[in-house]
Parts: C-alpha cells; sequence; structure tokens
C-alpha cells in the first residue's frame, strides 16, 4: 500500500490566521494577562501536545512572574486509550498548584469536552483561581459550555491544523493555523 | 394513561412518540416477544429510561477520576435507534458525561380533545450539562421533519437548551478523533441498525489526533 505524501503547505488550503496575526494576537493576550496578575505569580498549564507552541510564546508575552507546567489527556479514539474506555490523565502536573493562581493554557477549544474533564480535575487540586486561555475557539462545535477568560481569535467551523494543531500528528510545525484541505483526510492512503 | 398538559415533558414510558426505536418496542411487544432491556419495568410495564451512570466523583472532593476501573459502570446499554446514538453514548461515556438516553417526551400537538398527537423525544439527556442533544444523521427528508418539531419544541418550551448533531456535526466530530472512516457506517441509513460493537471498529482507522 502506497503511503501518502505529506506537503506541509500544499495540503493546507485557505490560512485562517496568519504568523503576523498569532504573534500580535500573542503579544496581546500576554498584555492583558500581565495587567489581570500583576505581580502575582501565576501558574500556566499548557496540554499537551497541541498548546505548546502557544504556551511558548504567551510565556514570553506575560510581564508577570509565571512558572510553567505540562498536562496531557487521552483523547477519545486515540491509540492508547482503547483498553480504557475512559478519559485519563496521561501526564500530571509535576508540581502542586493549591493556592495558586493558575491558567490553563489551550490551542483550540470546539467541544468542549476534555476542557471540562481538567477543569473539574484542577479544581480538585484547590488552586486558589482557575482561568483558561485559548488561541483559537470554535463555538459551532461546542458541547459543553465553559466561560473562557481570553480567547486570540474566534474561527469558522473548518478542520484546522498548524501552530501547534494537527492531524494524524503533523501539521503542527507550521507557522500559521490553515484549513486542512478535505482530500488529504478522505484520500484513501 | 394521564396526558402531559402544554409545556409538561412526559418521563421515558409513557410517551405517544414514534422514533423507529419505539415502534420497534411496540412492534415486538405486540408480537409476544419482549423488548429490549432497558430497566426495570415501572408500574405501567414501560421500561425506565437507561442513565449513563459514568459521574465525575467531584462531589466528593477527591481527585479519583484517574482509575477507569473504579468508575466504570456496569450497565446495560440502550437499544439506541441509529449507531452515531451509540457512538455518541461512547464519547460521553469516554469524557465522564453522564446522560440518559431518550428519558423525556415533550407533546407538541394536540387535538381538539386535547389528546397528545404528537410529540418528540430528544436522544440524549445530558443532567450535569441541563442539555439535551440530538442526533439528526439521517436522510435529509428525515431532517426536515425533525427540524419541523425542534421549531415547534423551541416554541413551546423556550427554556429547553438542545444541542443539534447533524450528519456535517457528526463528521466533524468523527474527523476531530480521527474516526471519519467509521462515518459512513454510523451516518445516513446505514446506520439505522445498530451494529455489535466490534463491526463498527474500523481496523485501519486513522490513529487519535493528539490534541
Amino acid at each position: 500500500m502506497s503511503v501518502r505524501t505529506i506537503d506541509l503547505r500544499a495540503d493546507v488550503g485557505e490560512i485562517v490566521v496568519s504568523e503576523e496575526e498569532i504573534a500580535a494576537k500573542v503579544a496581546e493576550l500576554g498584555g492583558r494577562i500581565g495587567a489581570d496578575y500583576g505581580d502575582r505569580r501565576l501558574t500556566l498549564v499548557s496540554v499537551l501536545k497541541g498548546s505548546l507552541p502557544f504556551m511558548a510564546d504567551l510565556m514570553r508575552a506575560i510581564p508577570s512572574p509565571v512558572r510553567i507546567d505540562l498536562m496531557e489527556v487521552s483523547s477519545y479514539g486515540g491509540t492508547t486509550t482503547e483498553s480504557s474506555g475512559l478519559v485519563r490523565i496521561l501526564k500530571d502536573l509535576s508540581a502542586t498548584i493549591e493556592g495558586e493562581d493558575v491558567l490553563i493554557v489551550e490551542d483550540i477549544i470546539d467541544t468542549g469536552l476534555t476542557l471540562n474533564y481538567l477543569i473539574r480535575y484542577l479544581r480538585g487540586k484547590n488552586p486558589r483561581s482557575l482561568r483558561i486561555c485559548t488561541l483559537l475557539d470554535k463555538p459551532a462545535r461546542r458541547l459543553v459550555d465553559i466561560p473562557v477568560d481570553y480567547v486570540g481569535f474566534t474561527i469558522p467551523d473548518q478542520f484546522v491544523v498548524g501552530y501547534g494543531l494537527d492531524y494524524g500528528e503533523y501539521y503542527r510545525n507550521l507557522r500559521f493555523v490553515g484549513v486542512l484541505r478535505p482530500e488529504v483526510y478522505t484520500s484513501p492512503d | 394513561m394521564t396526558v402531559a398538559g402544554r409545556g409538561e415533558p412526559k418521563t421515558a414510558g409513557s410517551t405517544t412518540a414514534a422514533t423507529p426505536a419505539r415502534r420497534r418496542r411496540r412492534r415486538s411487544r405486540r408480537a409476544g416477544t419482549p423488548p429490549p432491556v432497558l430497566g426495570s419495568p415501572t408500574v405501567d410495564g414501560a421500561p425506565t429510561p437507561v442513565v449513563g451512570v459514568l459521574v465525575f466523583p467531584a462531589a466528593s472532593g477527591a481527585v479519583s477520576g484517574l482509575d477507569p476501573d473504579r468508575s466504570d459502570p456496569v450497565r446495560v446499554l440502550p437499544a439506541f435507534a441509529h449507531a452515531s446514538e451509540a457512538e455518541m453514548a461512547r464519547i460521553l461515556d469516554f469524557y465522564r458525561i453522564a446522560w440518559e438516553y431518550e428519558p423525556h417526551t415533550y407533546p407538541i400537538f394536540w387535538n381538539n380533545d386535547g389528546a397528545v398527537t404528537e410529540s418528540f423525544s430528544p436522544d440524549f439527556w445530558l443532567p450535569e450539562l441541563d442539555l439535551y442533544l440530538e442526533m439528526t444523521t439521517l436522510r435529509q427528508k428525515l431532517v426536515r421533519k425533525k427540524n419541523r418539531k425542534l421549531r415547534r419544541i423551541r416554541d413551546l418550551y423556550p427554556d429547553l437548551r438542545i444541542k443539534l448533531f447533524y450528519a456535517r456535526d457528526f463528521r466533524a466530530l468523527m474527523l476531530k478523533f480521527g474516526r471519519l472512516a467509521m462515518v459512513d457506517a454510523l451516518s445516513g441509513s446505514s446506520g439505522q441498525v445498530v451494529r455489535d460493537r466490534a463491526a463498527v471498529v474500523e481496523p485501519n482507522a486513522t490513529a487519535g489526533l493528539g490534541r
């Protein structure tokens, strides 16, 4: 069976958010977060793997004292989760967040299912505050209504990749966010 | 049987709705065969709604959601009317969202005598989210009919929160979860016969996406 060749740029049709727009928005969000938290210490919790580029850029745009931590949550349909049938924490926090101000950093919120689970999990760790920052919001897909404190871009209901967002684990390293051509995921290969 | 007044939902078992699943149950009862096992019968002999019992244990304050064995329920799944509904139930289970299958029926049309002539039972009730989910992944003709019912129910019951899942929404969900190859088996008319789970799992499905 032939394996389809991945062409990072050609596989993406319309660019939804350009590299320049991302940079400007990250700077804006960092400024807002810094203004809101001031000198208070803030823990940024990045949800692997998609939010890594956003986290890396955002943390440098926030003037407040921040520390970072990483979490990974299993995804429905993921090969590592077939046996359990239930969402699981694949990588937990490395430090306590009790009494801390915590900001969840997400790449995209669509159904809200994963985030809903994560919020309930983190609330159980008794942080002082728990807020959410997402680069992309796709409200058309929302199943669980979750108040989001910081939103970069509200995007239409299209399957997007790039800047951390993947399809089959690829395309994360694109510097922009774009719509994946349907023929890429409908191809028999 | 009492007739629910306008604005009053009826619980499962007292319904007059005629979903394909209910028609099948009625036919099977008339034929003298037992209905699908949905739970303990109520006093009028009708089945009780089947409840997704995966409730996140946040109420205890303990963070115990990591061990799937501790909260994995043992229950009999309902006889879903459509394979897409069974898949949605698995997704809700996975994300520990409690659900009930068609627990409420809302009358939407009455005759001159006040008797209910048509009613509507949303597919899923998510009690923690105060939300109904309605799957409309069937043929376009049936989608139009369902849209008409939904307009009516929104007029009569404006406080109800109902999220519609059209075929395109379901397709997008499957794409997100790397299960696009399953869409044909789970939607449209081919999805109306619920298959054994092992039969609908696509052996070469795209690996789940990492986002």
